[in-house]
């Protein structure tokens, strides 16, 4: 995955809501946003993970990444969209899609200007986060898309993230 | 080149003539002493074809003419037509004696007077027009084929020190010939590197010997080059005389064209794509009244089935060549547990789908070993018992219907289902008193932490055993079973679907969810009542037998509310009876299974997903691990 988080680098990212709050993701692991498609459960699954869907003949996994920050379930409304992410998992690339609240719009940031996380008032541990940055009136949390998605994530016998500190 | 690059290449030629003037020495002594020996022609001419192939590459132009005739001359003595006698034995000594001379290697000066009596004697030999040497008979390997040849070099051919040109005339000395360049990925001038390979060569040779001949032209570049070799389409019978000897002649050894799995698998994936769709479409126009849809519909239909019965053809792979890999693990398996035995192999040509074999190799070693182990005894015990020392495994192969059978059988003590017996009640498989029949007993074997094994052996009781053999064959569809031979023996049975990618499925429905059955897995379907499935058991009664039942609503905690009338999906799962309660049979339909991704390969009891006509997602059950999940 291309990871470009190297000093005097600028980073375009998508940004999305979740929650009230934005989220970043570099959009080089970005494969495209779709509307949210009939979704298929799969049981036996942590209750965040909201099963599969049908991408063009390609069957992908779907985390509600409400849920997945630890979040109440709350359902779709117009403006939720499903950002489909190029992820590696177990060394073998795959499609996940992540529904989100609404999609903002692509951003660019400098990667200098990232700055660490706040240690309170954040949803997700930090070591998942590669930093915020301010803009206008709002913060954006920059995510690790490997390490919020990765394998352990999103089976049960990984961590599960704590209920949201709300501010 | 620079001069450190050509000194290093000097080296590794010499040294490698070196090796190869011994290997030509113990071949040709070792002739002395079976006369006409095919194998030993076979390896000394070899020899000398890859001597003259180095010496032609290296420029020792000397060499590389002495070795081209003796080559000719041993090419002949292989096709029958020259008797490989003292005379030809001691002209093959002279000859590599000469060689070493030749490449400094050896002491002396090459005499020209010897150089040229040896290649009058090759050319007398090598039966020039009207030679003396008569052919002891006609061979029907003589038949010529025109083969087309495509050579397409990879860019670093250059780089790695070979030279085209040399493979090209090797082939044009096969016969009549013709070349055409490829130049058509040559760059823009200035994108050109010089020491990239940017052509390739495509070919029509005239040659007798087979495809093995043409290839051989292609030995030493065959690791740096795409090199196809088919046989041309027959000419117009108008294109010169002769046209009937040159085509291929009829039953000819089917050609074969290397192809990259990538290019297959996504082949294949398109064919998956156009059956889902296929599917839609004929859901649709059979709802539609016009009459030209549904026409179009159902020819539609019948081309993809056709399309996706090639595209897998394809796949298939004969699995010869697997057994093959068995010959070396019987032999080192015999010396390593003191047993004697041959390996028969059978039904080498039954066909698999490739994406089967590496897994099926992997079952087939465990059964293997197990029947060397476990099932033969050692040669002392065998005739002690009045049996051959030598024991015999028997591997075999054969389609049935859409399954392929492997079986392995040996001709050993069998198994000894009395001692099963004890040591299943011993690790509380079995009650006390408990009735069970020897199939029942045999099937106990691959229960897991199963073993008979007194000792654990540094072969058979790896951790390993025949329980990880059935998950990894059920895991494909397949099944497993051990059993007493009918003449003595254990016979281990695998039995797999021919292919993993499409099955036909069976759709059924709890509340408004949908999920596919592998109709294959699949006994019977009969609508039950809650009389016969409201009791505690979870156990219903079947053709006089009580079958566990799991409850799919349960099982995967579907929400909606249970139906009044029930139906039962009654289901072979590895040789065991399951069945599964749903609320509905939807029907039949062609099912490609896709993976459902690394995030729910925890779940259990899924084999994959598939695409329904609606284009919704649905997913494929497994059966055994339903039944294993119970």
């Amino acid at each position: 995955m291309a990871d470009s988080n190297a000093p005097n680098t600028v980073l375009t990212c998508l940004t999305f809501d979740v929650g009230g709050r934005l989220y970043a993701l570099d959009v080089a692991g970005v494969r495209e946003v779709v509307d949210p498609p009939a979704v298929t459960r799969v049981p036996r699954a942590p209750s965040f993970m909201l099963g599969a869907f049908n991408l063009r003949g390609r069957v992908v996994p779907l985390v509600d990444a409400r849920g997945r920050f630890g979040l109440e379930a709350a359902p779709p409304t117009r403006a939720s969209q499903v950002v489909v992410l190029e992820i590696t998992h177990d060394g073998v690339p795959a499609l996940l899609g992540v529904l989100a609240d609404a999609v903002d719009e692509v951003l660019t940031v400098d990667a200098d200007t990232l700055q660490e996380p706040p240690p309170f008032g954040t949803r997700l541990d930090p070591s998942l986060v590669r930093g915020v940055v301010r803009r206008a009136d709002r913060f954006v949390t920059l995510l690790d898309a490997d390490r919020v998605f990765s394998l352990e994530a999103l089976t049960p016998s990984g961590p599960q993230t704590q209920p949201a500190s709300h501010s | 080149m620079n001069a450190e690059v050509a000194e290093r290449l000097r080296r590794s030629f010499l040294a490698e003539s070196l090796d190869l003037t011994g290997e030509i020495e113990a071949a040709v002594l070792a002739l002395e002493d079976a006369p006409g020996d095919a194998e030993l022609l076979g390896r000394l001419f070899r020899a000398v074809h890859t001597l003259k192939g180095n010496a032609a590459m290296f420029g020792a132009d000397d060499v590389e003419r002495l070795t081209h005739d003796l080559e000719t001359v041993l090419d002949r003595a292989r096709e029958g037509r020259l008797a490989a006698d003292g005379a030809l034995i001691d002209l093959v000594l002279e000859t590599r004696d000469l060689v070493l001379v030749m490449l400094g290697a050896a002491d002396g000066e090459v005499d020209p007077a010897q150089v040229d009596r040896l290649t009058a004697t090759f050319a007398r030999l090598a039966g020039a027009p009207g030679g003396a040497v008569a052919p002891v008979d006609a061979p029907a390997a003589a038949a010529k084929t025109r083969w087309q040849v495509a050579f397409r070099p990879g860019p670093g051919l250059f780089r790695s020190g070979q030279e085209p040109l040399l493979v090209l005339k090797e082939l044009s000395e096969l016969g009549p010939c013709e070349v055409r360049l490829d130049a058509s990925r040559l760059p823009e001038l200035e994108a050109l590197e010089p020491e990239t390979c940017y052509v390739g060569w495509e070919a029509e040779v005239v040659a007798e010997g087979g495809e093995d001949a043409v290839r051989e032209a292609f030995m030493f570049v065959e690791d740096d080059a795409e090199i196809r070799i088919a046989p041309a389409p027959a000419r117009a019978p108008a294109s010169g005389g002769g046209a009937g000897r040159e085509a291929a002649p009829a039953g000819a050894a089917p050609s074969e064209l290397r192809v990259a799995s990538e290019k297959l698998d996504a082949l294949i994936d398109l064919v998956g794509e156009l059956v889902t769709l296929q599917a839609r479409l004929a859901r649709r126009a059979g709802q539609d009244a016009d009459p030209e849809l549904r026409d179009v519909s159902e020819h539609l239909e019948r081309l993809t089935w056709e399309l996706r019965d090639s595209a897998f053809a394809v796949r298939m792979v004969p699995v010869g060549q697997t057994f093959a890999r068995f010959r070396r693990l019987v032999r080192d398996l015999c010396g390593e547990l003191g047993r004697e035995a041959d390996l028969v192999l059978e039904g080498g040509e039954t066909e698999i789908d490739k994406g089967l074999v590496g897994h099926l190799h992997e079952a087939l070693v465990h059964l293997v070993r197990n029947a060397m182990d476990h099932g033969l005894e050692p040669p002392e015990a065998r005739e002690a018992a009045g049996k051959p020392r030598r024991g015999t495994v028997r591997l075999s192969a054969a389609q049935e219907g859409s399954e392929v059978i492997v079986r392995v059988q040996d001709d050993g003590r069998g198994l000894d289902l009395a001692a099963v017996r004890a040591r299943a009640v011993e690790r509380g498989l079995l009650a006390e008193d408990e009735e069970a029949s020897d199939d029942r007993l045999a099937d106990l074997v691959f229960a897991p932490g199963f073993s008979t094994a007194r000792a654990v052996s540094a072969v058979s009781g790896r951790g390993v055993g025949l329980d990880a053999v059935r998950r990894s064959i059920e895991a494909l569809r397949g099944t497993v079973s051990l059993a007493n031979a009918a003449g003595g023996g254990t016979v281990a049975t695998v039995r797999l679907p021919l292919t993993l990618a499409i099955v036909e499925g069976l759709l059924v429905a709890v509340g408004d969810e949908r999920y596919v059955v592998p109709v294959d897995t699949v006994d019977a379907c009969v609508e039950v009542g809650p009389e016969e499935t409201g009791g505690d058991e979870q156990v219903v009664a079947w053709r006089g037998a009580l079958v566990p039942f799991v409850r799919l609503r349960e099982l995967f905690a579907v929400s909606a509310p249970p139906a009044l009338r029930e139906h039962l999906v009654v289901l072979d799962a590895g040789g065991r009876s399951v069945a599964l309660v749903v609320d509905d049979v939807v029907g039949k339909q062609q099912t490609v299974i896709k993976p459902l991704g690394k995030v729910y390969a925890h779940v259990e009891g899924l084999a994959g997903a598939t695409l329904l006509g609606d284009g919704r997602v649905a997913l494929v059950l497994d059966p055994a691990a339903i039944a294993r999940a119970r």
